[in-house]
């Protein structure tokens, strides 16, 4: 049947049409089970969401950011070229060969050899760029096969037959098409542009004595019209599903500040529910982003649970979620118009928590959002995390006893160990220098809040003594709260206890309203991170600087000028997750860093945006560490210590516990250093600042 | 026993973790200080919700004290307690033990109950008095310190550690069982319990209510005066080898801290 001809279009066109419904309906269904999700507001600032769509899918960004991606860059470009040629296939399916062709309609416009020319260059990009995607899907068998990288682990069969499925489907495709040129040029219908088509015209050599290559064209066309539509079913039911997800995905993306976490309505005094235990319950946008997902993985090869052999894996936990909806959405969405469904349903029997994802996993998370800063459909991760610790917490009441604990201490103390509220000024005493109250000097311009660790980790108190020395040296006019300071809430937030953060926080900005505090110093990353992204979601809105930032400028501005430390050699800076992914703060503190010691200054491997979390984060700080088969901080100390460096500088409490407990079980206490970037700058007490 | 109504009695304390100052005129200041259910408390107040879980039942809390208990009492009621009892009166301010469980029993004749639960003691001033009195009041058994219980009809059976081993003791209800740390381990109440805890019933009664008035309760107890113990000294380490060490500690235990 000669494609075009009756009756091969009209049997095309049934082929057509019925694939294109199919197509189709499944798209619709999608898209109800996205409406099932909960209302966010995610259309404004358009420029910048067409923005995104430029830069992170036609400019592919985060893909090509590791080498594995460059092929994806090709695969994406060739899909497109080789699109528009199959409109033209189909459009000739239906019509005939002879009476459509890009070429013929250009010719109307700009002439038959011009537009035989322009024609031909897009036959000669589509074969570049089939031969280049023939490369690379053969180099990604070879990937999946042999060398399979950690990356693309899955405990999922179906998917990773998925996999090869599609890149199975896609060479054939490619295959056919150099196939169809040739068998074009042999059939003489493409001759005048054999010039254009260099694997084509190989391939007609192969077919220059053949009888009929045109009959062997149609046979070709039809299998390859077959596969195309064939895809075109699969798509939607296939990891490429991410084909659909992936555009609005990124053109929904989060534009606001990367530490947002949605608030909690907790004046409802009838909800009988807090938190997510089901797909329904996230929003509209946590549903699009299970679809956009590629399965590619880089999210769980920069996890830290994942790389230390715990049971979370953010790509799984997507993976799973999109299963679980697609499996659910029907029932869900009758259930939804008003359908009486059976509880028991047996769609509805694998629950969101339990069986989708562990408890286990959903405690694994550090909330280091390494996830989130690689993925290259911008997937969420934490919110879903953390609105799934927040129904553990606030609603089924699945405290583990070490964060019940740490919750208790939060709630009785207004600090996570517990210790009596009244004695948090008192690390003054050790500062080595005059430190006012805010209420003995309510004119000071800045108001250093020392957080939790600063007031009582025996420690960290060492760094808010040479924090608050070195604003002295550097004449900023700051004081602190003192016992009328209160525990930020970070911790309790991330652990999903939303009830417990609220109160602290709402304490500590009423406290710093009623001293009109406009600007905010301070040094825990994390309460950074609370005072910036957490507090102005309550009215909480202040000018606020980690203590890194203010060392920098008052070193820029000559006003703080710090001796060289002698820091025994390399000395090497960690990024935390919550100075360094959260808000983007990479260089100020290595600016200190060089600043203020005269070692060479070494990077890990793992560091900037892609750091290495120190496994204290998201409120594990208070948890201990059973699952796996390596503790974070050990792993992290292991990178530190491969550096050869002598000193392992910190900018956060957290990390600077998890360092110390690292390098002590490394037994390298006695070599190497963990210090603030604080504790380098500050002259006067350099000879406190050794590890503990 | 589906229909055992339980009773706690619960004390509201300052946290453990509070550090105790004492004004000018040697009186306890609360400034700054965040009040809890006593610990001891606590336990009871969780075995009692675990039971009323597994078999039904009524868990109902009764604390001596001014409306500033409201908040602990409402974390009880959060962990699951269906009603609570509050008595007061200002004379009641300066209550000793026997005074406190004078009026506690007096209470209980408003409130039914087959069965009273109460920490051993309360973390402040540590009598461990309250139930016992209460018990002797009412001619009730009592057992203290106990770390597990089971109910079957009219039958509590309790054990508790002692320094020999395990005591496992029968006990006729109802009676007065105080708990010990290991009865139960508190829950962190979940926040639509916390809601609906502010919506219970919370029974207030004055002394004129439970037939008592202020002139009628006489402390067994006078206080004196408060004072704070005298700040810990630091720890002296004592060099040299093991032999030199041991002879000079020994030296100093007789001549200096005169307990040798």
């Amino acid at each position: 049947m000669t494609p075009g001809e009756f009756p091969a279009n009209m049997v095309f066109l049934v082929c057509f049409v019925v694939a294109i419904a199919l197509f189709l309906r499944t798209l619709q269904k999608l898209y109800l089970y996205v409406r099932l999700g909960q209302d966010e507001k995610r259309f404004d600032n358009m420029p910048e969401r067409i923005k995104g769509v430029l830069l992170f899918v036609l400019g592919q960004k985060r893909v090509i950011q590791e080498t594995a991606g460059v092929g994806h860059f090709f695969i994406f470009w060739c899909f497109i070229f080789l699109s528009i040629g199959y409109m033209e296939s189909f459009a000739q399916g239906a019509v005939g060969m002879e009476n459509f062709s890009y070429e013929k309609i250009m010719g109307f416009v700009l002439g038959e050899s011009l537009s035989a020319s322009l024609y031909g260059l897009f036959l000669l990009v589509q074969e570049i760029l089939s031969v280049v995607v023939v490369a690379a899907l053969l180099i990604s068998l070879h990937r999946r096969y042999i060398v399979k990288p950690l990356r693309l682990k899955i405990d999922d069969p179906h998917a990773r037959m998925d996999a090869t499925i599609i890149i199975c489907l896609i060479l054939s495709l490619l295959v056919m098409l150099f196939f169809m040129h040739g068998l074009e040029i042999a059939g003489g219908r493409s001759k005048h542009l054999s010039a254009w088509m260099p694997v084509g015209n190989i391939i007609a050599g192969m077919f220059a004595s053949h009888k009929n290559p045109e009959g062997l064209y149609s046979i070709v066309w039809w299998l390859h019209t077959g596969v195309l539509l064939g895809f075109m079913v699969y798509i939607p039911h296939s990891k490429h599903m991410h084909l659909l997800g992936a555009v609005p995905n990124i053109f929904f993306r989060w534009l606001g500040k990367k530490g947002y976490l949605p608030p909690v309505n907790l004046e409802d005094e009838s909800a009988e529910k807090f938190g997510v235990s089901e797909m329904q319950e996230f929003t509209w946008k946590d549903i699009l982003d299970t679809y956009a997902c590629t399965e590619c993985g880089r999210c769980q090869v920069n996890c830290p649970a994942f790389l230390t052999g715990k049971p979370l894996s953010p790509f799984r936990m997507i993976h799973r979620m999109k299963l679980h909806i697609l499996e659910r959405g029907d029932v869900l969405v009758q259930k939804k118009a008003g359908k009486e469904i059976p509880e028991d349903h047996p769609a509805l029997k694998s629950a969101l928590i339990g069986d989708v994802i562990e408890k286990e996993a959903i405690e694994d998370c550090t909330t280091c959002r390494a996830c989130m800063e690689v993925c290259p459909e911008l997937i969420e991760h934490l919110p879903k995390i953390v609105g799934m610790r927040r129904y553990q917490v606030l609603t089924a009441g699945e405290i583990s006893s070490e964060a019940g604990l740490a919750f208790r201490n939060m709630e009785n103390a207004s600090n996570p160990w517990g210790i009596d509220a009244s004695s948090r000024g008192d690390w003054v005493s050790e500062a080595g220098v005059e430190v006012p109250l805010i209420s003995e000097k309510p004119d000071a311009e800045y108001l250093y809040y020392v957080g939790c660790a600063g007031a009582f980790d025996p420690r960290y108190k060492k760094v808010s003594g040479a924090v608050a020395r070195a604003l002295t040296e550097g004449g900023v006019s700051f004081a602190i709260l003192g016992p009328e300071e209160g525990c930020c809430g970070d911790s309790a937030r991330r652990l999903g206890n939303e009830y417990l953060y609220s109160a602290l926080a709402q304490q500590n900005i009423e406290t710093l309203k009623n001293y009109n505090v406009k600007k905010v110093i301070v040094s825990c990353p994390h309460g950074y991170n609370t005072f910036k992204c957490d507090y102005p979601q309550l009215g909480g809105e202040f000018e606020v600087y980690h203590h890194s930032e203010i060392l920098k400028d008052l070193i820029a501005k000559g006003k703080l000028k710090p001796q060289k430390a002698d820091v025994g050699g390399k000395v090497v800076y960690h990024d935390s997750c919550y100075l360094g992914r959260y808000h983007e703060i990479y260089d100020a503190p290595r600016d200190v860093v060089k600043a203020a010691s005269n070692g060479e200054l070494v990077e890990m491997e793992r560091t900037g945006p892609r750091s290495f979390c120190c496994g204290a984060g998201g409120g594990r700080m208070w948890l201990e560490e059973n699952r796996g088969d390596k503790k974070i901080y050990m792993e992290r100390s292991d990178q530190a210590l491969k550096t050869g460096a002598k000193t392992i500088v910190t900018a956060c409490p957290f990390c600077m516990t998890m360092f110390e407990d690292g390098v002590k079980e490394h037994k390298r206490q006695e070599d190497v250093k963990v210090l603030d970037i604080a504790e380098l700058v500050s002259p006067a007490k350099k000879k406190d600042t050794g590890a503990e | 026993m589906a229909d055992l109504k339980i009773l706690v009695l619960v004390k509201q304390t300052f946290t453990t973790e509070a550090r105790i100052q004492l004004d000018a005129q040697g009186k306890i200041v609360d400034k700054g200080i965040k009040y809890v259910i006593s610990p001891y408390d606590e336990y009871a107040v969780e075995k009692a919700i675990q039971m009323q879980e597994a078999g039904g039942g009524i868990v109902r809390i009764l604390t001596v004290g001014s409306d500033k208990t409201l908040e602990t009492m409402r974390i009880a009621l959060a962990m699951g307690a269906a009603e609570a009892v509050r008595v007061w009166d200002p004379c009641l301010e300066t209550a000793d033990s026997q005074i406190t469980a004078q009026v506690i029993a007096a209470a209980m004749k408003k409130v039914p109950f087959d069965l009273v639960l109460a920490g051993k003691a309360a973390v402040d001033d540590q009598s461990y008095e309250v139930p016992a009195r209460v018990a002797g009041l009412l001619g009730l058994p009592l057992v203290n310190a106990i770390t597990s219980l089971s109910v079957s009809g009219t039958t509590a059976k309790v054990e508790r550690e002692t320094d020999a081993g395990k005591e496992t003791i029968e006990v006729p209800l109802p009676a007065v069982l105080t708990a010990e740390k290991g009865l139960a381990e508190p829950r962190y109440p979940t926040l639509p319990n916390i809601m609906k805890a502010k919506k219970k019933p919370v029974q207030v009664y004055g002394l004129g209510d439970i037939g008592l008035s202020a002139a009628a309760l006489k402390p067994a107890v006078q206080v004196l005066g408060l004072s704070t113990p005298a700040p810990r000294k630091g720890a002296a380490i004592i060099g040299g080898s093991p032999q030199e060490a041991v002879k000079e500690l020994v030296r100093r235990l007789k001549e200096e801290a005169k307990v040798l």
